[in-house]
């Protein structure tokens, strides 16, 4: 143990202060300012008690608002080369070296016999058709069997005509709505798009009595998938009323034309998930006040691009431009209406379908034909006039081009009060120049804005038409079908028909070329049967009868597919659309088909 | 340049002759063409000299002494003739098997 006490002083110390051992440290700042005092001061020493001055920057910034702009590159412009004299000396001393060779070559070709047996089959050869898909909506045929259930048990209650209505065929109700909106589930139209994958389809009932008090929709199915969705469409498009007729775009996939049962035309986007429709016309006098029956995009009128041409039960044929004004008014129009000689003169009761010729722009026929609801053939002539580059002044107003143009080409008996009307609504709107739109605003008589077509009926059918088909390989000729159950070919310059054949006794709904095949055609029938003529093999009968109703329900439209030529579709009434596959011999060319064509359908 | 019209003409009326075309070493079309609008001109006029260009490459590089003097393809509807060269291209269409 150590000691912890401090040793004592032997001479007994008492307490006392030790020696304290002091610390002594120098103030920092004291030194400095008896520095300062004393003169010894040394700028060096940092000692600063002040702030140093803020230093301010002046800079502007801006946000940048982007903004972008979609670009594009023309494709070239395609030149040839125009034969100069030196050029031509050029050419013509090669075609001197090198045309008795080619001409005895050519003579050569058509002696031999080298290739006449020989076949290529680039695709595997199939001999039958078969149906590759059938697609339905899967609610409807759900509520049908609902429908039927319950009106069942209610029909014992009491007899009203609500409940008649529901009994009636295959329409459904909609139990959650107002009881007398139904859903039209019967087929009524259909089409491919440009690209061949997409099919649209559009559902409307065929028996109105009255106004239309069905929803409808128009269902897309994509069949390039791996798992096409039979049950269900990939798309629905809901709509107010029941649709007669669609069309896609002939260019781009995912433009859909729609007509509805009230006179709407309507333009959606497919690819727009949340907002596809894209515009939408009115109904007015000047428009479409009847169902629509039949759209068309048509190539290359005076330059427009495509045009969409549609026709009603109200008589008219109005040609829209839907991209230039969004459908807010038609570019122009024409009334078909029984013309004045005995020889024209014809029961006029609404126009059922229009077919116009589908061939490109250099072969382009000014013709076009329009089936009516009694039999009717009427050969029109395109209203072809360059489109109009200057205004027009009126007195105190300036007529656009496109005004003055509509006017001009209206009835010609009554341009002049066409022309006043509209200068006098001018007048009261305090307008000084007139464009479309005002032309329609002023709402002029229809009869006079839209001049009645230069016509000539050809000989007519006993029913309603509701087919007619140009060909895609003959500016000239054309088929039609209707409920008298022939089917004709005409030539159009001619009024009496080439052929006239009846492939059954029911009631033909539509007919339709082959896109690849002159010779080929099919029609469909209110019996469920589908009929594949070939010219070629058989001019008198069908060469193929597809049933293309399962429980013998008219079939009510059918569409080969140009992208796809094996692929063909029908729809039948109760809303089954079928996609078959046809056998080889339908889209292979064959010999000489061309010409054949063609000598059928020249005139004697 | 009578002289080509008419050399051109007397092409065209042999039997089953369809088009005629003569296209310079770039692959442009030169007017006039006989037999066909514009546009399937200018695509035959593209799609057949590059064809050519191959063809003659081809022979080439199987004997650096040999060369291109004729090519023809034979399709479903027709048969294209094609006369090459140094400077342009001889092209026309026929369908052998018309008969008139």
């Amino acid at each position: 143990m150590s000691n912890l006490n401090p040793p004592l002083n032997d001479a007994g110390d008492e307490l006392g202060d030790s020696e304290s051992v002091s610390l002594f440290v120098e103030s920092t700042w004291r030194r400095s300012s008896l520095a300062v005092q004393s003169g010894d001061y040394d700028w060096n020493d940092r000692f600063g008690t002040q702030t140093e001055p803020f230093k301010t920057v002046d800079n502007e910034a801006q946000t940048v608002i982007p903004k972008s702009i979609e670009i594009q590159t023309e494709p070239d412009l395609q030149k040839t080369i125009d034969l100069d004299p030196q050029l031509a000396e050029h050419v013509s001393n090669f075609l001197k070296k090198v045309c008795p060779f080619v001409e005895s070559q050519i003579l050569a070709n058509v002696e031999s016999r080298a290739f006449e047996d020989y076949q290529v089959s680039w695709e595997e050869e199939r001999d039958t058709i078969g149906l590759l898909h059938t697609l339905y909506v899967e609610k409807y045929e759900l509520n049908v069997q609902q429908g039927k259930q319950t009106s069942r048990s209610s029909n014992k209650n009491n007899n009203t005509s609500r409940n008649r209505d529901k009994y009636q065929g295959n329409g459904i109700t909609d139990n959650d709505d107002d009881e007398n909106t139904t859903i039209a589930s019967h087929g009524a139209d259909l089409s491919w798009n440009s690209s061949g994958s997409l099919i649209a389809v559009a559902y409307g009932r065929t028996d109105h009595s009255g106004w239309c008090v069905h929803r409808a929709s128009v269902c897309i199915w994509n069949l390039m998938r791996r798992h096409v969705r039979t049950g269900n469409p990939d798309t629905e498009l809901e709509l107010p009323c029941c649709v007669p007729c669609i069309a896609f775009h002939p260019d781009q996939p995912n433009i859909l034309a729609v007509g509805l049962f009230n006179g709407e035309i309507r333009l959606y986007d497919i690819n727009n998930a949340e907002e596809p429709l894209i515009m939408s016309s009115t109904i007015e006098d000047c428009f479409h006040r009847e169902p629509i029956s039949s759209l068309s995009w048509i190539k290359n009128i005076s330059e427009r691009g495509y045009v969409l041409v549609s026709s009603a039960g109200d008589g008219k044929v109005l040609t829209w431009a839907p991209f230039e004004n969004k459908l807010s008014h038609p570019v122009s129009g024409v009334t078909i209406t029984p013309g004045n000689t005995a020889k024209n003169r014809f029961p006029f009761l609404g126009v059922t379908v229009s077919a116009h010729c589908g061939l490109s722009a250099n072969t382009f026929n000014s013709y076009y034909v329009v089936g009516t609801e009694c039999g009717t053939l009427v050969r029109c002539v395109q209203n072809l006039q360059q489109r109009k580059k200057t205004k027009e002044k009126r007195g105190d107003f300036v007529w656009s081009n496109d005004a003055f143009q509509l006017v001009s080409s209206g009835n010609p008996a009554a341009k002049l009060e066409l022309i006043r009307h509209v200068e006098k609504h001018a007048r009261l709107q305090a307008l000084k120049a007139i464009e479309c739109a005002d032309v329609f605003a002023s709402r002029p008589n229809p009869l006079h804005l839209y001049a009645p077509a230069d016509s000539f009926v050809l000989e007519s059918h006993s029913g309603p038409v509701y087919g007619a088909s140009f060909s895609p390989f003959h500016k000239n000729l054309f088929l039609s079908c209707s409920t008298d159950s022939t089917l004709r070919l005409y030539n159009v310059s001619s009024p009496k028909p080439i052929i006239s054949l009846e492939p059954s006794t029911s009631f033909l709904y539509h007919i339709e070329w082959s896109p690849i095949r002159p010779l080929v055609f099919g029609v469909c029938d209110s019996d469920g049967k589908l009929h594949l003529y070939d010219l070629h093999d058989n001019m008198l009968g069908p060469v193929v009868t597809i049933p293309a109703s399962q429980n013998r329900h008219p079939v009510m439209s059918f569409r080969f597919n140009a992208q796809e030529p094996s692929l063909l579709a029908t729809i039948d009434q109760s809303g089954h659309v079928g996609i078959w596959q046809l056998s080889s011999q339908f889209f292979t060319p064959q010999k000489g088909e061309q010409h054949l064509l063609e000598k059928l359908g020249s005139l004697p | 340049m009578a002289e080509v019209e008419e050399t051109l003409e007397r092409i065209k009326t042999h039997k089953g002759v369809e088009a005629v075309i003569i296209v310079n070493s770039d692959g442009i079309p030169i007017r006039p063409s006989k037999g066909m609008d514009d546009e399937t001109t200018h695509k035959y006029a593209a799609n057949i000299s590059q064809l050519a260009a191959k063809a003659r490459s081809v022979i080439r590089e199987l004997d650096p002494q040999n060369d291109l003097s004729f090519l023809r393809i034979r399709s479903k509807k027709h048969e294209i003739m094609v006369a090459p060269d140094k400077d342009f291209l001889l092209i026309v269409v026929q369908d052998p098997t018309v008969s008139s």
